[in-house]
C-alpha cells in the first residue's frame, strides 16, 4: 500500500507539472499582456503601458519567463529553498497570500455537492434496484437521465429565478448575507447553509443521477447472488440483507466514481461559482483569465490538478479498503 | 419456516414498514428544507411602506437625475445600504489599483478629493464644489492655484494637511509607482506646501482645466501610506488593506475577497451629521446577470450602471426606481487611415454615409440613445450644434466610391486594381448590442458592394490590435467622453504612436487648430476653434460617430435623497438615508 501510494504520488507530480507547463504556455502564447486593455481607456498612455509590460517581464520571450517563474517558484536568492507561486497583477498580492480562501470555499462547495451526489445517488440507486422493473423504477430512470442531461448553467439560472428572484425562498448567490461570517455562530452558519443549498444542488444533482444509475446496476447484480438468497432463506429481514450485506459489495464499484467525480466538480464549479457568485477557485479563475493574469491562472490550475490527482489516489485506496479482493500494485 | 412471499421478494409486513419509513423520510426532508429556507430571512416589505409611492423612473434631462427628500419627511440616520459591484477591488491604494469605474466608485467613498466636479459641462467647462479644499484662488496667468484646506481629520483623528496632498501628487506622478492614470497629472509641475492647510499647485501651461487635473486624484494619508516606499508599492498592493485610514464619508471596515467590502461610517467626516447611513456593504458579483438577479430579489439596493437592455426589468419592479440621465458614452467606428483603401477620405466618407445610423439607433437602442453627430459629445459645451452630418445616402456613397476608383466586380463586390473591397471590422466579444450593430453595418455595406468581415475579440486583444500593433482595418468601440475636452491625444499627428491616435490620422489644418485651442484664453474663441475642428473631422471621417447612450442607475425605493450624475452614481452618498 505504501509503495503504491508513493508511486502514484510520484506519477501524480509529473502529471501536475505537465498540466502547469501546458497551461503556462497556452495562456502566454496569446499576444498582448494584462495591460493591453488599458489602451482602450480614456487618458491612458501607450508608452506607460509599454513601461508596465517591461516591468512585469511581458517584453521577454515566453520560454525565458517560464524558466524564471519555475526557478522562482522553488528558489529565492534571499531565502533559498522556497515555494512561491508568484505575484498576481489582477489581485495586487502574492498569490500564496490569498489563494487559501477561494480554495477553502471551493472545497466547501465541492464537499457539499459530493455528499449530495453520493448520498442521493446511492439512496435513489438502492430504491430503484429494489423496485426493479416496476413503473416507479422506469420513472426514476427517465428522471435521472433527464437530470443528467441537463446543462448545469441552465438548471442554475432556472433555480435562481424560481426560488431566488420570484419566490425569494433562497438567496440568489454569494456565500453569506452582507456582514455575516459563516463560522461566527449558529445563525451565521445557518445563513451559510441557506446560501449553499442552490449551488450544491446544481453541482451535485447531475452526479447524483449518474451515481444512482450506476448503483442500481451494481445492486441488482449483487442481489442475484446465491448468498443473498441464502440470507433470505435464513430469515434475515430485507432491510438487513440490503443495507448490511448486499450494499457493501455493491458500493465498491460506486466508490471508483469518487475519483472521477472530483475533476467534474472542480471543472463544473467554474460555471456554478460564476452563476452564483460563489467566491471560490472557479470564479477566481474566470476573473484571472479575463484579466490575462497568467501567473494566477497557472497557480489555480496547479492547485486544481493537484486536488484531482490527490482525489484519484484517495479513491483507489478507498476502493482497496472496501473491497478485499482488490490489491494495490 | 413460513414464507409469505416469493424468494427474493420482501414480505407484506415489511413492505408496509418500508413505506411508512419512506414517508417519514420525505416529510423530514421537506421540514429540513423549510427550516433552512426560513432561517435568516429578513422582514418583508409592508404594502403600506410610504416610500413605495416614489416614482418608478426619474428621468433627468441633463447629465444628472435626482430624487430629493419628500416634503415633511425627516431623514432617519442609521441603517445599512448594499451596493452591487461587478469587479473586486484589487488594492486599497488608488494609485496601485487597476483603474475601472467600479473601484473608483469605492475609492470616492473612502478617500477625498480637493474639489468635486459638477455635471454642468453643457454650458462651459465644468464648475467645482469644495471638497477637501474649502476655497481656492486661480492666479491671473492661470498657471497656479492656491488652495486652502478645510479643518478636517482622517478617520484615526490625524489632521489632514497640505503634506498629504503633496504626497498624493508625488505618488500619482511617481515613475516607480507607475499609476495607470499618470498622464492626468502630467501638467502639474509642483505642489508647494505653504502652511499646514495652505498649498499652491503649479502647472506647466495655462488651461481652464487645471483645477480639474488637480482634483482628478484622491488624497491619501501620508502618515500611513508613506511607511512603504514608492518602489515597493507595485509589489505590495495588498498591504494597503491594513492601512484603514479614510478621509471620505466612509472607512474600510472589513474586506472579504471576491465577496464583500464593508465600509463603516467615518465619524471624523468633515460634514457635520453626515454620512447618515452606518454601513455600506459592497457586494461583488461575477457577472451582470447574477448582480441583477440579486437586485430584483432585494439582496442589493444600488446598481451603479444598468445596461439599457435590462431597464425594462427595473421599470417592471414596484420596489425599485430607475434613474436616467445624459451620459457621456458613445459608440463609434475607428478607421485605420494608414491602410488602403481607408487612407482615402472619400472612401471613409462613403462608408460613413452608407451606414444606417438612424435605423441602428432605433432598432438596437430605442429611446435609450440618439444618433451621434460629432466626435465631441453633445452633452459638452464644445459640441458644434450647427454640425449636420450628411444623412444616410447609399447612392451618394456609391458615387463617392466610384470617384475613388472602385467599380463593380464579377461577384458583386466593388473592386479597384483587381482587388476586392473587403475590410475587417473588430468588435469586443463581450457586448451583444455592438455585435448586432456590426451586423447592421455588414448587411448595409454588402448591399453597396463592400464586404465586411466582422471579427470578435476580447478587450485585451482589441486594445493590443488598436493601440499597440495598429493591426486593424476598422473597429467598433465604445468610449466615455472626458469632460476635459481635448482631441489632441486622439487626432493630433504627434499622438500617432505616442498617444491615442489609433486611426493614424494626419491633417495639418487640424493640428494647427488643436494647437491654437490649447492656448485659447476665452470660451468664445475656444468654441470657434472647436467648431472648426469638428468640421474637419466630419469631412475627413477618421472616426465615424454612431450613437450617444443614455445612462441608467437603479436604486431600491427605500434609499432616499439620491442624486445620480453622468460622473458618479454615488455623487451625494453621504446624504443618502434609508426609509424604514
Amino acid at each position: 500500500m505504501i509503495r503504491f501510494a508513493l508511486l502514484r504520488i510520484g506519477l501524480g507530480a509529473l502529471v501536475v507539472w505537465g498540466v502547469y507547463t501546458l497551461t503556462f504556455f497556452a495562456v502566454n502564447v496569446a499576444p498582448g499582456s494584462p495591460f493591453s486593455d488599458l489602451l482602450l481607456e480614456t487618458g491612458q498612455d501607450p508608452q506607460q503601458v509599454a513601461q508596465l509590460e517591461a516591468r512585469w517581464g511581458y517584453d521577454r520571450p515566453i520560454a525565458e519567463r517560464y524558466a524564471v517563474q519555475l526557478r522562482s517558484m522553488f528558489w529565492s536568492d534571499a531565502d533559498g529553498l522556497t515555494f512561491d507561486l508568484g505575484y498576481s497583477i489582477s489581485r495586487q498580492a502574492p498569490i500564496a497570500t490569498f489563494l487559501a480562501a477561494p480554495i477553502t470555499n471551493t472545497v466547501l462547495l465541492a464537499s457539499a455537492a459530493l455528499a449530495l451526489d453520493f448520498a442521493l445517488g446511492i439512496l435513489l440507486g438502492v430504491i430503484s434496484a429494489l423496485r426493479s422493473g416496476t413503473r416507479f423504477d422506469r420513472a426514476l430512470s427517465v428522471g435521472t437521465l433527464f437530470v443528467y442531461s441537463m446543462p448545469a448553467f441552465w438548471l442554475a439560472l432556472v433555480l435562481v429565478y424560481a426560488l431566488g428572484v420570484s419566490a425569494r425562498l433562497l438567496p440568489t448567490g454569494g456565500m453569506t448575507s452582507p456582514g455575516v461570517t459563516w463560522h461566527a455562530d449558529f445563525a451565521s452558519f445557518a445563513d451559510f447553509l441557506r446560501h449553499l443549498v442552490l449551488p450544491a444542488l446544481v453541482l451535485g444533482v447531475g452526479g447524483a443521477a449518474a451515481t444512482a444509475r450506476f448503483q442500481r446496476a451494481a445492486l441488482i447484480e449483487v442481489l442475484a447472488h446465491d448468498y443473498v438468497r441464502a440470507a433470505r432463506a435464513r430469515g434475515l429481514t430485507e432491510s438487513a440483507i440490503v443495507w448490511r450485506h448486499a450494499l457493501q459489495n455493491a458500493l465498491a464499484p460506486v466508490l471508483t466514481l469518487f475519483g472521477l467525480a472530483l475533476p467534474f466538480l472542480v471543472s463544473g464549479s467554474v460555471i456554478v461559482e460564476t452563476v452564483f457568485s460563489w467566491p471560490g477557485m472557479g470564479r477566481e479563475l474566470v476573473a484571472a483569465v479575463t484579466r490575462r493574469d497568467d501567473l494566477l491562472v497557472t497557480a489555480i490550475t496547479l492547485v486544481s490538478s493537484t486536488l484531482v490527482v490527490a482525489g484519484s489516489i484517495v479513491a483507489d485506496i478507498l476502493h482497496a479498503l472496501v473491497d478485499p479482493r482488490v490489491t494495490l500494485r | 419456516m413460513t414464507c409469505d412471499s416469493l424468494p427474493g421478494q420482501p414480505s407484506p409486513g415489511s413492505r408496509a414498514t418500508r413505506r411508512r419509513n419512506q414517508a417519514i423520510a420525505v416529510l423530514a426532508l421537506f421540514a429540513l428544507a423549510g427550516i433552512i429556507s426560513l432561517l435568516g430571512r429578513g422582514p418583508g416589505i409592508s404594502a403600506t411602506s410610504w416610500w413605495l409611492d416614489a416614482p418608478d423612473e426619474l428621468r433627468g434631462e441633463g447629465s444628472h437625475a435626482r430624487k430629493p427628500c419628500p416634503d415633511g419627511v425627516t431623514p432617519q440616520p442609521g441603517g445599512a445600504i448594499r451596493l452591487a459591484l461587478l469587479t473586486d477591488v484589487d488594492s486599497f491604494n488608488p494609485f496601485v489599483s487597476h483603474p475601472n469605474a467600479e473601484t473608483r466608485g469605492v475609492f470616492d467613498l473612502v478617500f477625498p478629493r480637493l474639489t468635486y466636479e459638477e455635471p454642468d459641462f453643457a454650458a462651459g467647462p465644468p464648475t467645482f464644489r469644495p471638497g477637501l479644499a474649502a476655497s481656492w484662488t486661480i492666479a491671473p496667468d492661470a498657471r497656479s492655484i492656491r488652495l486652502r484646506l478645510r479643518a478636517a481629520t482622517w478617520s484615526d483623528g490625524t489632521a489632514i494637511t497640505a503634506e498629504d496632498v503633496r504626497f498624493s501628487w508625488q505618488a500619482a506622478a511617481s515613475p516607480e509607482v507607475l499609476w495607470r492614470n499618470r498622464s492626468i497629472v502630467a501638467g502639474i509641475d509642483d505642489v508647494e506646501v505653504d502652511g499646514e492647510r495652505e498649498l499652491t499647485i503649479r502647472f506647466a501651461t495655462a488651461s481652464r482645466y487645471n483645477l480639474m487635473d488637480a482634483s482628478d486624484f484622491h488624497v491619501i494619508p501620508r502618515h500611513r501610506f508613506a511607511r512603504v516606499p514608492f518602489s515597493a508599492w507595485p509589489t505590495h498592493g495588498n498591504w494597503f488593506e491594513e492601512a484603514r485610514v479614510a478621509g471620505g464619508p466612509f472607512r474600510l471596515e472589513t474586506y472579504r475577497q471576491n465577496q464583500e467590502i464593508t465600509l463603516a461610517r467615518n465619524p471624523h467626516f468633515w460634514r457635520d451629521g453626515l454620512p447618515r447611513i452606518d454601513r455600506v456593504h459592497c457586494r461583488v458579483f461575477g457577472n451582470t446577470d447574477a448582480m441583477f438577479s440579486a437586485f430584483l430579489a432585494d439582496e442589493v439596493d444600488v446598481v451603479r450602471k444598468v445596461p439599457f437592455e435590462l431597464t425594462r426589468r427595473v421599470r417592471a419592479s414596484r420596489e425599485h426606481s430607475l434613474f436616467s440621465f445624459e451620459s457621456l458614452s458613445m459608440g463609434l467606428i475607428v478607421w485605420n487611415t494608414g491602410r488602403a483603401p481607408l487612407d482615402d477620405p472619400r472612401v471613409r466618407r462613403a462608408l460613413a454615409i452608407a451606414i444606417p445610423r438612424e435605423n441602428i439607433v432605433r432598432t438596437e437602442f430605442g429611446d435609450a440613445a440618439r444618433v451621434a453627430r460629432s466626435t465631441v459629445h453633445s452633452s459638452l459645451w464644445a459640441h458644434d450644434r450647427e454640425l449636420r452630418p450628411q444623412p444616410e445616402d447609399p447612392e451618394a456613397s456609391t458615387r463617392l466610391l466610384a470617384g475613388a476608383g472602385f467599380a463593380p466586380g464579377p461577384r458583386g463586390t466593388l473592386e479597384r486594381d483587381g482587388l476586392p473591397f473587403v475590410f475587417e471590422l473588430l468588435v469586443g466579444s463581450g457586448n451583444k448590442v455592438r455585435r448586432q450593430v456590426c451586423e447592421h453595418i455588414r448587411r448595409r455595406l454588402e448591399a453597396i458592394g463592400v464586404r465586411v468581415e466582422v471579427e470578435l475579440c476580447d478587450a485585451n486583444e482589441l486594445g493590443r490590435r488598436l493601440g499597440d500593433a495598429h493591426d486593424f482595418d476598422a473597429a467598433l468601440v465604445g468610449i466615455n467622453s472626458p469632460t476635459k475636452v481635448d482631441l489632441a491625444p486622439l487626432f493630433h499627428s504627434r499622438s500617432i504612436g505616442a498617444g491615442r491616435n489609433y486611426a493614424s490620422f494626419r491633417n495639418e489644418r487640424l493640428d494647427r487648430v488643436l494647437d491654437l485651442v490649447r492656448n485659447a484664453v476665452d470660451q468664445e474663441s475656444a468654441k470657434q476653434l472647436w467648431d472648426e475642428a469638428q468640421e474637419i473631422l466630419d469631412a475627413e471621417q477618421p472616426v465615424t460617430p454612431l450613437w450617444e447612450e443614455r445612462g441608467y442607475a437603479a436604486f431600491h425605493k427605500r434609499v432616499q435623497d439620491v442624486r445620480v450624475t453622468a460622473l458618479s452614481a454615488y455623487d451625494n452618498s453621504e446624504e443618502w438615508w434609508i426609509a424604514r
